[in-house]
């Protein structure tokens, strides 16, 4: 018989599944092998989580006092073992010391026995805090892990909705809906494949609904900065999507789903891979479509100006494919493909009369990566990757009435970047991570400076992960980021982690991030013909304006135009002070206090007053914020097939130099009566963030009869929506939008063995705030099956 | 000796600047013995049938003006749309002029700067005070098309006959305060409600 010996024993994760079948079908093939004899004859082999053999692993049989050596294929071999019950204990430098028991008796006389590397931990492991796989509990950058069983429960097709229901996460929506976290702005979160960035962000904003859930193994969460190891915005936190790998064996999996609004969603995956998982194979292709929605005021029965969300329908293909060469050689390529349709209209007023505009926006975004790693030693691997991405956007304006273009605009983004990473294992306690890159990114767009640009940059990093003693973790890492447009860039970060007792781990971190000016920052080119203003970037300014300036079209000019040249990366600092706690196996919990420290926020300032009137406008390096709270999540299994899981966020969000002007005197309110000054106890903060919010998660979960019942809630305290007394800032009730929760469920039967079918109501008590929450139709209804197949 | 010397001199600016944060506050005061504002709401400064006509007010009167004495002293302000004119140079015969105060409290201030520069009224484009969303007294909101009174913001007025007032624009549209329409495009505008000090005593203080 078989026995296979994972050294974390509490959990199972995924890939252990996975890889417990690929290691039962190898060993019945063994197993069929096996003598019988008084005193045996026990062999066996020594792997890695990558199964790969490991050579000169010293084994010993405590009670017998007998020892051995395993050689380089990994094989060990005792003679004559009477039948009994050992202690076994496998030595091996840079691996964790195994402590085992193994029964060995006429059946039992083979066996695999498991060395986790000291860095590596195969159960809970996380990439994204290290680039490096480790261990999420002692991990000293706290890591969110939300996992594929999770996501298919809430049968989430998309990243918003599940990053919607998370703590800490809040979604925003203007160009999209972008990820807010620790109440930075989307612009200062970075969203990452497999490890490599996604581009095209509108407005500064990576719409979270272009990914597609179908393929994701799990998502894993760092917040706060982490610019030391991914370079710019980074600050406020990086979502990492890993995409799943198969299992040995073919499988299959698709799935229908239909949705009010004439919603569908359509989805194949298969995954190929041979036993010895040394080639596989993964392809995910996707389809959703939706007729959208308009919004209709419940009482007013006014309806929206064209949709609040556009019809649409979007593609998505996804195929890794990874193929181990040599024992220390794996080779990785991923491809993926979106594209997206989109149709709306709006209203124009042209002489007297209201036209009516249609409005056909299409996007598309590629990706490809290349990644190839060599164990050269057990001590010291490299990993090169090559990563091509491409995003372009086209919208078309027409008129209705006569199909004549309106307007057009297109917007082409692409990158390509190159890297190098070296992890060199020394002395068992450490682990350095080092290496570097360059990208090359060009945009065309027609509000660019030509209409084309394209910058250069380059970077390094060094981490440093050193298990100082059994309990304290430290790993400290630094990049230095150069670009050919903007200032270069020192990002460090410390962080540690120290184990109080067994389940209590205390952790920090002390981090800078950053945030590169973006295109139009740098780059724009733009005057507006009907109100004549004029927006130039930084990189061009002193050229154009001296152009126009030549032209005598300025009148007067408000601020020194020779300091316009170099603008400066937005820079954070932040600290993370919390722990988890796993009381017991049913109770578990997380805090993390937080505080963001953002300088030399980019601002638009006036340069210039045109005779015309209108003015001219530039980039500067203005504004001071803070965001600070805390996060607290709960996770309880409080009887057997039951999890509940509360998080909950307290939020701060200050504009500095806001405050310091309200404490000065100078921001004055208007009131009925005439004006006031505002009162520092008035300010409210920076728009758009809860002070309060909280989610819950309760699930019922009873594989006997393949039922899933999954209710979550969301909760968002009051938020500043707009202003009302011209003073531009948050400092009046009838500011803020009003608190509201939203209640989903999903409830899923397994039937037939291989079909899951999933029904769910989204928005149970139908909230519907049309002003404030424009995406939201209400009450929605959802049906979606899925089959499984699968043959080892 | 020179870490003290430095420690010195941050004191000594430190203390300067202490002491000019206190000058500015002499400015202002608590209101009790200020002159009480007058209130003027719904100015109606739009005569359809005749155009774009100015319509001209007396502070010191605290009357409208008719506009045939648009070539007196008898008038110490007018308004064309969104612009404020003073009775000087360009626009009229007095020796009026004025300039924009910004995050400054209506209520409070006690006085105009003695060194302050009234602005004249030079041409069609260049004025006393500065008519644009942002630049003189109000913000335009592109989304909304609603005008908006920056708040903070207080013009110094010389009248016609060279005595001087302080002035708050209110709101630009009809209704003010209690029954303006909440669309903007049902507004009726140009409909200016202001509050104003006049001194009569000829000072630059608005003390009684």
């Amino acid at each position: 018989m078989i026995l296979v010996i994972y050294l974390n024993k509490t959990k199972t994760s995924e890939i252990g599944s996975q890889m417990y079948k690929a290691f039962i079908s190898i060993l019945l093939l063994l197993n069929s092998l096996v003598l019988i004899a008084n005193d045996i004859n026990v062999s066996g082999k020594i792997i890695n989580p990558d199964r790969d053999p490991l050579r000169a692993v010293t084994i010993k049989i405590m009670e017998l006092k007998k020892q051995t050596t395993s050689k380089p294929n990994g094989s060990f071999e005792f003679t004559a073992i009477p039948t009994g019950t050992y202690s076994i204990k496998c030595t091996r430098a840079g691996c964790r010391p195994l402590d085992t028991t193994l029964t060995v008796n006429s059946m039992n006389n083979t066996f695999i026995l498991e060395m986790l590397d000291v860095y590596q931990i195969k159960q809970n492991i996380v990439v994204t805090g290290t680039r490096t796989a480790k261990e999420i509990e002692s991990n000293p950058i706290a890591t969110d892990v939300l996992t594929s069983e999770s996501i298919q429960a809430a049968s989430h097709t998309r990243l918003d909705n599940v990053l919607s229901e998370e703590v800490g996460m809040v979604l925003v929506e203007d160009h999209g809906k972008g990820v807010q976290i620790q109440g930075l702005d989307p612009d200062y979160a970075l969203i990452l494949i497999n490890g490599e960035p996604l581009i095209g962000r509108n407005g500064g904003i990576l719409d979270t609904r272009r990914l597609s859930m179908g393929n994701i193994k799990r998502i894993e969460v760092v917040k706060g900065p982490s610019s030391s190891l991914y370079g710019s915005n980074a600050l406020a936190g990086v979502i990492n999507l890993i995409t799943n790998e198969p299992p040995a064996g073919f499988t299959l999996k698709t799935n229908a789903r239909y949705e009010s609004y004439n919603t569908i969603d359509l989805g194949i995956e298969a995954g190929l891979a041979k036993s010895d998982g040394e080639i596989s194979n993964n392809f995910f292709v996707n389809r959703i479509s939706s007729d959208g929605f308009k919004l209709t005021d419940k009482i007013s029965g006014k309806e929206s100006y064209g949709k609040a969300v556009p019809k649409y329908q979007n593609y998505t293909a996804n195929n890794e494919f990874y193929y181990k060469i040599t024992p220390h050689t794996t080779l990785k390529f991923g491809a993926r493909f979106n594209s997206e349709d989109q149709e709306n209209y709006f209203n124009v007023d042209r002489n007297d009369s209201t036209l009516v505009v249609d409005d056909n926006s299409s996007l598309k975004d590629i990706g490809l990566s290349l990644v190839g790693k060599n164990q050269y030693t057990e001590l010291f691997n490299v990993e090169a990757r090559a990563y091509y991405t491409k995003y372009m956007t086209a919208t078309d304006y027409t008129f209705q009435k006569d199909g004549s273009r309106y307007e057009k605009y297109t917007f082409d983004q692409s990158l390509a970047k190159l890297e190098l990473q070296w992890n060199w294992m020394l002395a068992f306690q450490h682990v350095v991570t080092f290496g570097g890159g360059s990208t090359y990114e060009d945009v065309k767009a027609q509000r660019l400076n030509d209409g084309i640009v394209s910058a250069r940059s380059y970077y390094a990093f060094l981490q440093e992960d050193w298990l100082a003693s059994k309990t304290t973790n430290v790993l400290a890492s630094l990049r230095y980021d150069w670009h050919s447009d903007y200032s270069d860039n020192f990002s460090p970060k410390i962080a540690a982690s120290f184990k109080v007792f067994d389940g209590f781990n205390l952790k920090a971190s002390v981090g800078s991030g950053f945030k590169a000016p973006t295109f139009q920052q740098l780059y724009l080119d733009w005057t507006n013909s009907i109100a004549g203003y004029s927006v130039f970037g930084v990189t061009f300014f002193e050229e154009r304006f001296n152009k126009i300036a030549a032209d005598g079209l300025i009148a007067d000019t408000l601020v020194n135009i020779s300091t316009i040249k170099d603008l400066k990366p937005e820079k954070s600092f932040s600290l993370n002070i919390g722990f988890n706690w796993d009381l017991n196996s049913n109770i578990d919990m997380k805090l993390n206090l937080f505080r963001n420290q953002i300088s030399e926020m980019i601002e638009t300032l006036p340069v210039a007053n045109k005779k015309s009137g209108a003015q001219v406008f530039s980039y500067f390096n203005l504004n001071d914020a803070y965001t600070q709270g805390l996060e607290y999540s709960l996770k309880l299994i409080p009887m057997s097939n039951f999890r509940i899981s509360l998080g909950y966020q307290y939020l701060e969000a200050i504009d500095v130099n806001i405050l310091d002007k309200i404490k000065a005197g100078k921001i004055f309110m208007t009131t009925k009566e005439g004006d006031r000054k505002v009162k520092p106890s008035e300010y409210g903060g920076l728009m758009n963030r809860s002070k309060h919010s909280a989610n819950a998660k309760i699930e019922y979960d009873n594989q006997k009869i393949g039922l899933n019942a999954f209710l979550r809630g969301t909760f968002r305290g009051r938020y500043g929506f707009s202003d009302k007394n011209n003073d531009n800032i948050l400092d009046q009730d009838d500011e803020y939008a009003p608190a509201y929760s939203l209640w989903n469920l999903t409830v899923s039967k397994i039937l037939l063995e291989d079909f899951n079918l999933q029904l769910g109501v989204d928005n149970i008590f139908d909230k519907f705030d049309p002003e404030h929450l424009v995406s939201n139709p209400g009450r929605t209804f959802f049906v979606n099956i899925v089959y499984r197949f699968s043959h080892i | 000796m020179k870490s003290i010397i430095k420690l010195l001199t941050l004191a000594v600016l430190f203390s300067a600047m202490l002491v000019s944060c206190s000058d500015d506050d002499s400015s202002t005061n608590n209101g009790s013995d200020l002159i009480t504002p007058k209130l003027v709401t719904n100015l109606d400064t739009y005569k359809p049938t005749q155009g774009d006509t100015i319509a001209y007010y007396s502070l010191r009167e605290n009357k409208q003006i008719d506009a045939s004495k648009a070539n007196t002293n008898e008038w110490d302000i007018a308004f064309l749309k969104t612009s404020i004119f003073v009775n000087q140079g360009f626009r009229g015969p007095g020796q009026g002029g004025g300039f924009l105060m910004k995050e400054t409290d209506f209520e409070t201030l006690a006085s105009l700067p003695n060194d302050s520069t009234f602005r004249s009224e030079v041409s069609e484009t260049e004025k006393a005070i500065p008519t644009g969303s942002d630049k003189g007294w109000y913000h335009y909101d592109m989304a909304n098309s609603e005008i908006s009174a920056i708040p903070g913001v207080v013009l110094a007025i010389r009248t016609a006959d060279g005595r001087y007032a302080k002035m708050k624009v209110l709101n630009y549209y009809k209704g003010y305060p209690d029954s303006i329409p909440t669309d903007v495009l049902s507004r009726g505008d140009r409909f200016y409600s202001f509050k104003y000090v006049f001194q009569a005593d000829g000072s630059k203080s608005f003390k009684k």
